[in-house]
């Protein structure tokens, strides 16, 4: 609560006050006279209690109004765009946001700066996120401003930050008043063939089945005229050809036939992996979107099959309006979900989780309620049994206390030596002051260098982990519900406290730092179980198929070319169906895409290479290493599809919506030959 | 940026300029009672220490210091301060003119250094911290006025403190001089006590129910620390040779219901999924 200003204040008051106290001895002691009068030390101490009131009034003014803020403001966020109200946003439109501030009755604060903390992935177009000013009672603070969301997925408005000051600036009061909303961001908008439309192209809603599947049927579009059989419904007779040829004549109409496509999106952790809205995921949920909306475009079905390493999420295909909505709202959770490998480093963890808790869920840090007295981490330190891997450093630090005791034995010899030593030095001068001021003066420094060295040099880093490991534990086990044992636990169990905080930083949509492998070298996002899930997704869409089917698989199998066999073998048994089965391989956006060329890429690898000519040539090594195993990887899945005639291409080139939407055109050519 | 650097943008900020003239107006106030009591030219001692502290980030403790030297080392002709009645008018314009130099120069810091300290998360950075001033627009006449109503309440708010604090009360014979500096430091100690337990107590009252909760949790477990440390630290122990034993094929997970984070381990991560539902739930294969 004090600054720096206002302790140097009060300490400045209490020197004064200590003054009046003491200042008529204190002028004996400096002066030779025998007594020395100080004729004003009354008024003297009327200005440091007036000073004093003051300094007490203004902060017990301050804590009241601490105390109240966070029960007076009430905070409401609204988004909209020109026609209203939205529930959801659209990736790279502009939207509207309106942040009102309702101050209740109560208390007055004569200063705030109220900031709406922005979440990741959004940026802000225009307007102000920022008040500063006072806040009387009843009063309504407005912000507005405009966002724009860069990727698919969803945004986290957390709240507001509220910093409160006095206009001395003696005081400072920091906290977050939470106004959680979690708003989903849409994928772009794109047209029929797949691209983002520039131009409106359509007045009127399609017919079911715009593509023309020239067989005889219901349709609109005239295929031929033939002669009047018995049978034929009056109303197909062309009458003015009739006429003219003297004979009833009919006219026939091609066949509408929707075709049904099935997209399955891989959401594993393997695509997680990246900045949001730049991964591999950001990438596939994008293609699906497009295909999505493409086919609704032309009122063909679609349907998705949303799968990980556990579960899948299925949607029959269908179409309309509604139903695009529906895939585009589990398309935008699926963008947002974090990578997890089960394995991150607390040392790590640790300081982002509590970075954002500090400024999110100060009011859960602070001492009054989460403490953890100073000493603990001397006396407690980590137990290296509940450690996987523990390291030298690990079992060092689990010795501090017997560290500690050693030192201690070993430093109070040390300054008894060094005392007696001063002593022995000025033995001549025992008895006179001033050896008793230098042998105290020497017995005072050498204590605070011998109590100064372990809280400087001991373990420093791990101590101040040790004190944000207890907090994060206390907000971690109240919020999700572990019960009284639950702190304890969390701080002696360091793999579920990560688990944990890799949990809280997900939901709320911040980024952190993973361990790929494990400690055996092994890749551990591979996932060779989603092989199965997608194996079982893929037969079941097979099972309920009606017609000749198009299954779209966007899924990443680089890592997992030895655990494709059931795969293979699920796509046979779809062709053998007469499906059509084609699948889109995420790539990572840093590593040149197979077959990459033209002048558009060379522009980026140039803008990539810029970016890397810091990098070491171990680091270089390694790209070009990872690179090439990832272009063999292709090539691999790609042989072993293109045995069964499944086109294989890569998301990151060319593009794959447009190819997607062409092979429904293209199944639609092939009932045609049937 | 230093304060001097800081002054320069006087001119333009009406607001600070305000400030600037209480803090003249202040000073001016002090050599007024000074001259009165025959100080002389010394009587411009706490002007000049106001001027140099006003020119730096010290005028608040260096107007103070230089007044009280100067009055209890009063030149030879000087007139000294009668305490003998309740009120005193001379100490009641020196204090209210000290009073209102420091708060306007406190308060003229927050328009032109800093108001909120900066982020010890940002310390020891390459980039310098960045200074947050309150808006010089927003010190208005009224906020101005306010503060000059207060500066002539406290000083006599003092006077009559200090007339009602006991001197010689329950002394067992010490030194009356020395006793009274014991009773002012117990009774100025049970003052802050006594509102510091206050506002700590109105404070956990205003608790939200989240905050109260984390506040329980923190009691039971700073009471029962010892024994959660060691049962926790076995139950670790134990969840980590278990997750090995299966790792190694040593053993099944089992199913029961405490098994979940080895039936998941021995098969991969668990992969996060948002719990919210979605607007139309989908069929869900596990």
């Amino acid at each position: 609560m004090f600054t720096s200003r206002g302790t140097w204040f009060f300490v400045f008051v209490f020197a004064l006050l200590i003054g009046v106290v003491l200042g008529p001895y204190l002028s004996q002691i400096l002066s030779t006279e025998s007594r020395v009068v100080l004729p004003n030390l009354t008024s003297v101490a009327w200005l440091a209690l007036t000073l004093g009131t003051w300094g007490v009034g203004e902060a017990v003014l301050f804590s009241l109004r601490c105390g109240r803020l966070r029960r007076q403001v009430h905070v409401e966020r609204q988004l909209y765009d020109d026609h209203g109200p939205v529930d959801a946003l659209w990736t790279g439109w502009t939207f509207q946001a309106r942040l009102v501030v309702r101050v209740s009755d109560g208390l007055s604060f004569p200063f705030v700066k109220i900031t709406d903390r922005l979440p990741t992935g959004v940026e802000r177009a225009h307007g102000d996120t920022v008040y500063q000013g006072p806040l009387q009672p009843g009063q309504v603070v407005e912000l507005r401003y405009s966002l724009r969301c860069g990727a698919p997925g969803k945004v986290r408005f957390e709240g507001i930050r509220v910093q409160l000051a006095d206009l001395q600036g003696f005081f400072y009061h920091d906290t977050f008043i939470p106004a959680v909303s979690a708003v989903r961001v849409l994928p772009p908008l794109a047209d029929a063939r797949g691209h983002v439309p520039t131009i409106k192209r359509h007045n009127l809603l399609l017919p079911p089945g715009i593509h023309r599947h020239k067989r005889p049927g219901s349709g609109s579009e005239l295929l031929e005229l033939r002669d009047y059989l018995p049978g034929d419904p009056p109303k197909t007779i062309a009458w003015k050809v009739s006429a003219r040829r003297d004979r009833l004549i009919t006219k026939e109409f091609e066949s509408d036939v929707p075709v049904r496509c099935t997209v399955f999106v891989d959401r594993s952790n393997s695509v997680r992996v990246g900045p949001p809205g730049h991964n591999a995921l950001s990438r596939l949920v994008e293609i699906a979107a497009a295909v999505g909306q493409g086919a609704t475009s032309s009122r063909d079905l679609t349907g998705l099959c949303l799968f990980d390493e556990q579960a899948t999420t299925y949607v029959r295909p269908a179409r309309g309006r509604r139903h695009l909505i529906r895939l585009l709202h589990l398309l935008a959770d699926a963008a947002c979900l974090k990578p997890t490998s089960g394995r991150a480093e607390l040392d790590t963890l640790v300081p982002l989780g509590y970075a954002f808790a500090q400024e999110v869920y100060p009011e859960m840090l602070r001492p009054t309620v989460n403490r953890l007295a100073s000493w603990a981490p001397w006396i407690w330190p980590d137990s290296v049994f509940s450690t996987r891997h523990p390291r030298w450093k690990d079992f060092l630090y689990w010795t501090l206390p017997f560290l500690l005791l050693v030192y201690g034995v070993v430093g109070i010899v040390l300054l008894g030596a060094v005392l007696l030593g001063v002593g022995a030095a000025l033995s001549d001068a025992i008895g006179e002051p001033q050896f008793f001021l230098l042998w105290a003066l020497t017995g005072l420094v050498a204590a605070l260098v011998f109590v100064r060295l372990p809280i400087r040099w001991f373990f420093t880093r791990r101590r101040r982990l040790f004190h944000w490991r207890k907090r994060l534990a206390a907000l971690l086990a109240l919020r999700y519900g572990l019960g009284p044992g639950g702190l304890g636990l969390l701080l002696e169990d360091q793999e579920q406290l990560s688990l944990y905080l890799q949990r809280f930083l997900a939901e709320h949509q911040v980024s952190y730092p993973l361990s790929y492998y494990d400690d055996h070298g092994r890749y551990l996002l591979g996932a060779p179980r989603k092989v199965k899930v997608l194996t079982t997704a893929l037969l079941r869409a097979v099972g309920k198929g009606h017609d000749n089917e198009l299954f779209v698989l966007l899924a990443d199998l680089l890592e997992l070319t030895a655990h494709l066999a059931p795969l293979l073998n699920a796509v046979k048994v779809a062709l053998a169906r007469h499906h059509r089965v084609l699948l889109v391989c995420p790539w990572p956006p840093d590593i040149p895409p197979p077959g990459a060329r033209g002048a558009g890429f060379r522009k980026q690898k140039t803008a990539q290479d810029e970016n890397r000519s810091s990098e070491s040539s171990l680091e270089r090594s390694i790209r070009t290493a990872t690179a090439a195993r990832f272009h063999e990887a292709y090539e691999q899945v790609r042989r072993s599809f293109s045995r069964l005639g499944v086109p294989v291409v890569c998301a990151q080139g060319g593009e794959p919506a447009r190819l997607i939407l062409d092979r429904i055109d293209l199944l639609r050519g092939l009932g045609r030959r049937r | 940026m230093s304060f001097l650097g800081d002054l320069r943008r006087l001119p333009d900020e009406p607001g600070a300029s305000r400030y600037a003239l209480v803090c003249l107006g202040g000073l001016f106030a002090i050599v007024l009672v000074l001259l009165e009591h025959g100080y002389g030219s010394w009587s411009l001692l706490p002007v000049l220490a106001g001027v140099f502290g006003g020119l730096t980030r010290f005028g608040p403790v260096l107007v103070p210091t230089a007044l009280a030297m100067l009055l209890n080392a009063p030149p030879r002709l000087a007139l000294p301060f009668s305490h003998r009645s309740a009120l005193q008018l001379a100490d009641l314009i020196l204090g209210a003119g000290t009073l209102a130099y420091v708060i306007a120069h406190y308060r003229l810091q927050g328009l032109l250094v800093h108001l909120f300290p900066p982020d010890p998360r940002r310390r020891g950075k390459s980039a310098p911290p960045r200074r947050e001033r309150r808006p010089a627009r927003l010190a208005t006449l009224a906020e101005i006025g306010g503060m000059l109503l207060i500066v002539p309440v406290l000083p006599f708010l003092a006077q009559l403190v200090w007339r009602w604090l006991p001197t010689t009360w329950g002394n067992p014979g010490i030194r009356p001089d020395i006793w009274f500096g014991i009773l002012l430091t117990w009774v100025i100690g049970l003052t802050l006590l006594i509102i510091a337990s206050a506002v700590s107590y109105w404070r956990q009252r205003q608790m939200d129910p989240e905050a109260a909760r984390l506040f329980l949790q923190d009691v039971l477990w700073q009471e029962t620390r010892s024994e959660q440390r060691r049962v926790s630290r076995w139950l670790a122990w134990a969840r980590l040779h278990r997750s090995e034993a299966v790792r190694k094929g040593y053993r099944t997970p089992g199913l029961g219901p405490g098994n979940e984070d080895l039936r998941h381990e021995s098969r991969g991560p668990v992969p996060f999924s948002d719990s919210r539902p979605v607007a139309s739930p989908a069929k869900e294969h596990s």
